[in-house]
């Protein structure tokens, strides 16, 4: 590698990361490692899983095939974690005016920024898969390999040593295929469509991705029998399904391979080498051309006045909910956050209606699942919200919010908080109405939609507790959100959810009952309204912009102008 | 008036301002200036309330800032050294926002913004996105964003920074403009021609310390400088232009 290939892929390594977000204290290796907490933890399910496959009551044979299941969960995973990654870095592909302005006056070929941009993403892509299948790596090589006598018998098995090259060439094909597919389509897109169209089309894409990767991970059947696998009726699903071509891979390069798994492992190898191939030949082609068109392209474009400006009671309220809308609307970043969520919410649904789970705690009427979809969804929209406000979208603006602070802190607060409702409730209710009103008899619709109403007031109060920020504007300082305790929180919630909106359908048309379940919400409702909107210690607070690490250890204070005081 | 008095910042016990104080009259623009690092900057952050002090006191009519933030900040237009601006907005709506936030009257407001963005030659522009503007479009809607409420206080920080010849013309008058109409105006730039045409008064600062603090008609007199370039050369720079200069040219030519 050149030095000057490496100070390049350097460069583009650390842009897939935005550290503009990050608070002043903060540094980026944190994020990093709370963002491998997430892959590494669902690494420990699944090395857990090969470790508790039973050898002692069957053949090898038998128990390799026993564990076509968790493979096939742990490749989808892979495959799942590389492409909702990609998408994240959908933007780094390609130099923004930035790079090229900074990268174009010096004398680089465009294939050299092509090939190191694309070791840089790959690098980042390999992170998440090694981070991911980290535990794994190590144990489902032991659990795969033949019964020994004992440890030193084991270390000697050269079937061990096969099964660990098989596993991890597998991880990083099945991750690579996805990761050289996503960027094929957007070779592809790039010579189809004139860069303006494309920047702005790409922006749906990423959505359109995210939710295609969350479905495809959540809906595909799973198909892990050698009767499913060898039925007539299965064979186009399986040729349609990546996941499966790389269940045939690893099995082919472990040398378990079963007849089923011969043209799985072909389509898998052939799909890997098109999608490479494509992904490097178009975007090389697109990659010198693009480069003019950034520099060449008018950036300015006559715009049109907006048709509605919505108006949102005191003008310090206005100000705060118009930009908190637009930034949602225009910012891509924030917008796929929100799309993840969303996503996350539907995938759950679905998982839990699939599942015994959702099946033993939920009623069998179609419209319980319905209702208990809703309660899900607009929960999820609403959290998804209340996070992606925490995000900053450029922090170098705030100033002029902390110039133009001409009312007290209070007053900031108070419309924050309503900002952050309206952004939550309204497209959720307006949607919800939508659906409910046309699927549903209106009189159950409307009372569900009460319900739901209610509840999404306490989802959104309840996440508003002790927000003083003015949405967008806050540093984001990694860790402080407490992410691993509050999971725990929504599974709970979850549990109780399916069981709540099962009442809900017993209740409906019973008007006593009923009433009662809309009085004890409302109560609710109004409670953690007034918690999170008449915030009594509002009054001494002031307006963050730097989310700030509660320190380990408090300091008493002595320092007078970075000096020790004597 | 604006007054400092002993006004200080360190970061990690260094000093980046030091004691530094002066008085910047109503109906008369005050230069500030400085090389580059010399704590103009850091000047006006604090006067504007972004940073605060180590120490020292900024005065506006007599009383210190700190006694009223708010109600300072009402009176106050900036026009900060970077044009740092959420860049999703366009130019119509950065500037609708900050009338907001400044709690303007809706009515009239909105012809006030669309006649300054006309004004300013940005009128065809004023719905494209920021992020496409150039700098000195940015710069312009800097300038808007700080005038729109007809501030007392006027800081403008390298407000030339990025203009087109025609913008700066316009500028400079207007800065003088101001002045006469009863404003405070403190300005601060590395462009001394433009200083010295529109400044009645100039303060110098090296080092984080004031060395000059007077009319520059009595600056000349008093260091026997033909111009305002030479005498910031006397008091605040730290290098000779000619043999750096010709350093810097022997280095690059250098086989």
């Amino acid at each position: 590698m050149t030095v000057r290939f490496e100070r390049l892929y350097r460069i583009f390594l650390y842009r897939v990361v935005d550290t503009e977000l990050l608070s002043a204290g903060s540094d980026t290796s944190r994020l990093l490692g709370q963002l491998a907490v997430v892959p590494v933890l669902f690494g420990v399910g699944f090395a857990f899983g090969a470790l508790g496959l039973d050898q002692a009551n069957r053949s090898h044979q038998d128990t390799l095939i026993s564990a076509w299941g968790l493979e096939h969960a742990l490749i989808a995973t892979t495959m799942l974690f590389t492409g909702l990654f990609t998408v994240l870095s959908w933007e780094s592909t390609f130099p923004d005016l930035r790079d090229i302005m900074v990268l174009g006056p010096l004398p680089i070929e465009p294939r050299s920024l092509f090939f190191a941009k694309l070791t840089a993403l790959g690098a980042a892509q390999a992170t998440v898969i090694a981070a991911l299948n980290l535990l794994p790596g190590l144990a489902w090589p032991l659990a795969l390999a033949p019964p020994s006598r004992n440890l030193l018998d084991l270390i000697l098995m050269p079937q061990l040593y096969r099964s660990l090259v098989a596993f991890w060439v597998t991880m990083f094909a099945a991750g690579g295929f996805v990761f050289l597919s996503v960027l094929a389509a957007q070779g592809i897109l790039a010579q189809l469509m004139p860069r303006r169209i494309f920047l702005r089309v790409s922006a749906w894409l990423q959505l359109l991705s995210f939710c295609l990767f969350l479905s495809m991970h959540f809906l595909q059947p799973v198909l892990t029998t050698v009767a499913a696998l060898s039925a007539e009726s299965n064979q186009h699903l399986l040729s349609a399904l990546p996941v499966y071509w790389f269940l045939g891979v690893f099995q082919y390069l472990n040398g378990s391979v079963h007849p089923v798994m011969e043209p799985l492992a072909a389509r898998g190898a052939l799909g890997l080498v098109i999608a490479g191939g494509v992904a490097v030949i178009l975007n090389l082609l697109t990659y010198r051309r693009r480069l003019r068109q950034i520099v060449e392209e008018p950036e300015l474009v006559p715009g049109a006045t907006s048709p509605w400006s919505p108006m949102f009671g005191s003008n310090v309220s206005n100000a705060i909910f118009q930009f908190a809308t637009r930034t949602v609307l225009r910012s891509r970043q924030h917008r796929l956050l929100l799309a993840f969520y969303v996503g996350t919410g539907l995938s759950t649904v679905v998982l839990l209606i699939q599942t015994g789970v959702g099946r033993g705690m939920l009623s069998p009427l179609q419209q319980a699942r319905t209702a208990f979809a809703s309660a899900i969804i607009v929960a999820a929209w609403i959290v998804g919200v209340r996070v992606v406000c925490s995000l900053p979208v450029s922090l170098k603006a705030n100033w002029v919010f902390r110039i133009t602070q001409i009312s007290p802190a209070a007053s900031y607060f108070a419309a924050a908080r309503y900002a952050v409702l309206a952004l939550a409730l309204m497209p959720a209710m307006i949607l919800s109405s939508a659906v409910f009103i046309s699927i549903w008899p209106w009189e159950n619709a409307v009372r569900h939609l009460l319900v739901l109403t209610l509840w999404s007031v306490i989802v959104a109060c309840s996440s508003l507790r002790g927000f003083r920020k003015i949405p967008f504007t806050c540093s984001f300082q990694p860790g402080k959100s407490g992410i691993h305790m509050r999971l725990l929180g929504v599974v709970a919630a979850v549990l109780v959810l399916g069981k709540a909106t099962a009442y809900e359908q017993k209740v409906l048309q019973n008007d006593v009952q009923f009433m009662r379940v809309v009085i004890l919400l409302a109560l609710l409702a109004f409670g953690a309204g007034c918690l999170a909107l008449s915030n009594r210690r509002d009054g001494e607070a002031i307006v963050e912009f730097e989310d700030e690490q509660d320190p380990t250890l408090q300091s008493l204070g002595l320092y007078r102008d970075g000096v020790m005081a004597e | 008036m604006l007054e400092l008095q002993r006004l200080t910042k360190r970061f990690a016990g260094i000093a980046a301002v030091e004691k530094v104080s002066f008085q910047a009259l109503a109906g008369a623009v005050t230069g500030y200036l400085g090389p580059n690092g010399s704590g103009k900057s850091t000047t006006m952050k604090m006067i504007t309330g972004l940073m605060e002090p180590t120490s020292g006191t900024v005065l506006f009519q007599g009383v210190p800032i700190s006694q009223d933030l708010l109600g300072f900040k009402r009176r106050l237009g900036y026009v900060p050294e970077e044009p740092h601006l959420y860049t999703h907005l366009t130019g119509f709506e950065y500037l609708e926002m900050v009338a907001q936030l400044r709690d303007l009257p809706e009515r009239g407001t909105r012809e006030r913004i669309e006649e300054l963005l006309r004004l300013l030659s940005l009128a065809d522009d004023r719905h494209a996105p920021i992020s496409a503007y150039s700098k000195g479009m940015r710069q312009k809607v800097l300038l808007a964003a700080a005038l729109l409420h007809n501030p007392d206080l006027i800081l403008l920080d390298e407000p030339f920074s990025g203009l087109d010849v025609g913008t700066s013309l316009v500028l400079r008058s207007l800065i003088q403009e101001l002045a006469q109409r009863g404003k405070v105006v403190l300005f601060s730039s590395h462009e001394l021609e433009i200083v010295e045409r529109v400044c009645s008064r100039v303060i110098i600062l090296h080092r984080g310390k004031v060395v000059a603090n007077d009319t520059i008609s009595a600056l000349r007199a008093l260091m026997a400088a033909p111009s305002l370039e030479s005498i910031f050369a006397q008091l605040a720079a730290d290098v000779d232009a000619g043999s750096v200069s010709r350093a810097i040219a022997d280095l690059v030519t250098r086989q």
